[in-house]
């Protein structure tokens, strides 16, 4: 039988992840069943989302999401991208775990991380943000579900948007019981509204959209301050591992960070340079920054975006 | 420690030789996908079911010809940034001719407001090319329709399709640039090969949508934006602008002009608190 094209982009996940092709259709069909998961170090689990963008074929199973057992309570860090995945997020917890979930956080806006927080808030459980969430989740809540319903859940409404009630101005500790998390709200880089999360009983950061490895990384905030923000978690010695928002389950650090901060700091060199001999906008997309296609998986479908917020922020300077 | 685990996943960067592999058969699979999106991309464009009422209410029955001889349009088809798509207008009229091109409207007939902006060119404008940023709401066709100086309305179209799940047309950053309202600046762009002297006009403003009470979370924020531009060199008019929310937070206008006797450009910047903010801009060297 020909390979068609579903079948080789099944391949290609599988070569991207190293995961079992027969995980692959856990993605987006079977809502409740447990999620693939890592236990990346102890009491430390990781779901990695695939390599790719929202479609009807993933679901939008495409972010890295987890949680941290202590030993009273349970941290989910994020939600998914709808609430199938948020229910099977759910059940990988109570596969592991008899200890309730007593906090879910949201490392940030993105809808790919967040639309699965509407089936796991409820009861006791405190759901975290930063304090900027909110409001930018409202700004986009319509674009998200307009995009949700056109590409992967024709049912998506209103209901899917649920907002954290406990949000993050500098830091914030979460007593899992002999295990604290530390959150660090962070100032606009990846987003407006990135959080990080730090399990000092592990050394492990989970940095939301703060890394991404492999799959192109997406600014949709300010790349001043992402470059800023990674040279100081970059000098953090105590960050062992990351749980980046997309890419494997954990990476090394700093080295993890290493191709998103080559990627970024030539971004912002060739746009200062654009502006600088008085080229538009259109040119600077046209033609910056191509030069990188081959380290980065889905290139093209993010690469001019960042040039056009990069230069929007740039040409203040 | 009494419960000593063995962890099967070691924190390690993927091996070169596997990321390679991926990334190959991955561009081959995307590239053959792609191709296929490219060729729909050719396919008759969908009609637009807001345009005959847009029609009526703002140009009445009177006649809109074809506008591709005399108005280009550049519009990305796929807009990856919602919040920051840009377009540029060109002005085809030959420059000795007799006809020029006196007023442009800009419409996105999917957007909240769908008359997006109005500019009226006045004697030291060099033609009538104009560039802006603008939000885009949904799937939409863009318009830019013309009124020469003999009074024909003529009209160029694109459809512009926002792409990707993340894709919202909202602020990055809607407190930075809360927080330096106001700020103008001009910088000169480099020759383009037509007359005049080529000028990017930015000024800092969050142009706020709007947003409707919302019920999870109790937010509600007031529409705020710029609406008015007005560029002159000396007493000579460049540009007379009107806008609403559809440009994009700090809202950038290009445009042409003619400089005379080391005129100055001055800029006046009005928004729908009735702020009104202004600089003036050094004429040429």
């Amino acid at each position: 039988m020909p390979l068609g094209p579903d079948r080789m982009m099944a391949i290609a996940r599988w070569l991207v992840q190293g995961l079992l092709p027969a995980i692959l259709v856990a993605g987006g069909g079977i809502a409740g069943a447990a999620l693939p998961i890592s236990e990346i170090a102890p009491g430390v689990y990781v779901h990695q989302g695939q390599a790719d963008q929202a479609s009807a074929d993933n679901g939008n199973d495409i972010a890295n999401a987890g949680f941290v057992i202590g030993e009273d309570c349970v941290a989910v860090i994020d939600t998914l991208g709808s609430p199938a995945l948020g229910r099977s997020l759910a059940a990988s917890v109570a596969s592991r775990t008899d200890l309730p979930i007593c906090a879910v956080i949201n490392t940030h806006v993105h809808p790919d991380h967040l639309l699965g927080n509407k089936a796991l808030v409820g009861g006791e459980r405190t759901l975290i943000g930063h304090e900027k969430l909110p409001q930018a989740l409202a700004a986009r809540a319509d674009g998200y579900l307009e995009a949700a319903q056109r590409i992967y859940a024709a049912d998506a409404d209103a209901s899917w948007i649920v907002a954290p009630t406990t949000t993050v101005v500098d830091t914030r500790r979460i007593d899992l019981g002999g295990r604290t998390l530390v959150l660090e709200a962070w100032p606009t880089a990846h987003s407006n509204t990135d959080l990080t999360i730090f399990d000092s009983a592990s050394g492990t950061l989970w940095t939301g959209d703060l890394v991404f490895l492999d799959r192109m990384p997406a600014l949709d905030g300010s790349i001043n301050g992402w470059l800023g923000v990674l040279d100081e978690l970059s000098a953090r010695s105590d960050v062992k591992r990351i749980v980046p928002g997309h890419g494997p389950a954990c990476a090394p650090w700093p080295a993890g960070g290493a191709p998103l901060r080559r990627y970024l700091g030539h971004l912002r060199t060739e746009v200062r340079g654009a502006i600088d001999q008085g080229r538009t906008i259109e040119q600077a997309i046209a033609n910056i920054g191509y030069d990188r296609a081959q380290d980065w998986l889905l290139f093209d479908q993010v690469h001019r975006r960042n040039v056009t917020a990069a230069f929007a922020e740039l040409e203040w300077e | 420690m009494a419960n000593q685990r063995v962890l099967t996943i070691h924190c390690l960067l993927a091996p070169r030789q596997l990321l390679l592999v991926a990334t190959i058969t991955l561009v081959g699979v995307l590239g053959a996908t792609q191709a296929g999106a490219a060729a729909s991309d050719d396919e008759q464009l969908p009609e637009s079911t807001a345009w005959p009422s847009l029609k009526a209410e703002h140009f009445g029955d009177r006649p809109i010809r074809d506008g591709e001889a005399v108005i280009g349009l550049d519009a990305p088809y796929r807009a990856e940034d919602a919040a920051i798509v840009p377009i540029a207008i060109t002005d085809k009229l030959p420059l000795d001719g007799e006809r020029r091109i006196e007023r442009l409207w800009l419409v996105i007939d999917n957007n909240p407001i769908p008359m997006s902006a109005e500019f009226e060119f006045g004697p030291a404008a060099s033609n009538a090319d104009i560039a802006t940023r603008v939000r885009v709401n949904a799937y939409t066709h863009i318009r830019a329709i013309a009124e020469t100086s003999e009074g024909q309305l003529y009209m160029t179209t694109r459809y512009v399709k926002a792409s990707g799940g993340c894709s919202a047309p909202a602020s990055k950053d809607p407190d930075a640039a809360l927080a330096n309202m106001g700020q103008i600046r001009l910088r000169e762009l480099s020759g383009s090969g037509r007359p005049g002297r080529r000028i990017q006009m930015l000024t800092r403003h969050p142009n706020h949508t709007g947003l409707q009470m919302n019920q999870v979370t109790r937010l509600h924020v007031p529409a705020h934006y710029v609406n008015a531009i007005e560029i002159d060199a000396g007493d000579r008019n460049v540009l007379s602008a009107t806008m609403t929310f559809s440009l994009s937070e700090n809202p950038s206008l290009r445009f042409s002009y003619q400089p005379k006797d080391g005129a100055p450009l001055n800029v006046s910047v009005r928004d729908t608190e009735n702020n009104t903010f202004t600089t003036e801009y050094a004429a040429a060297p």
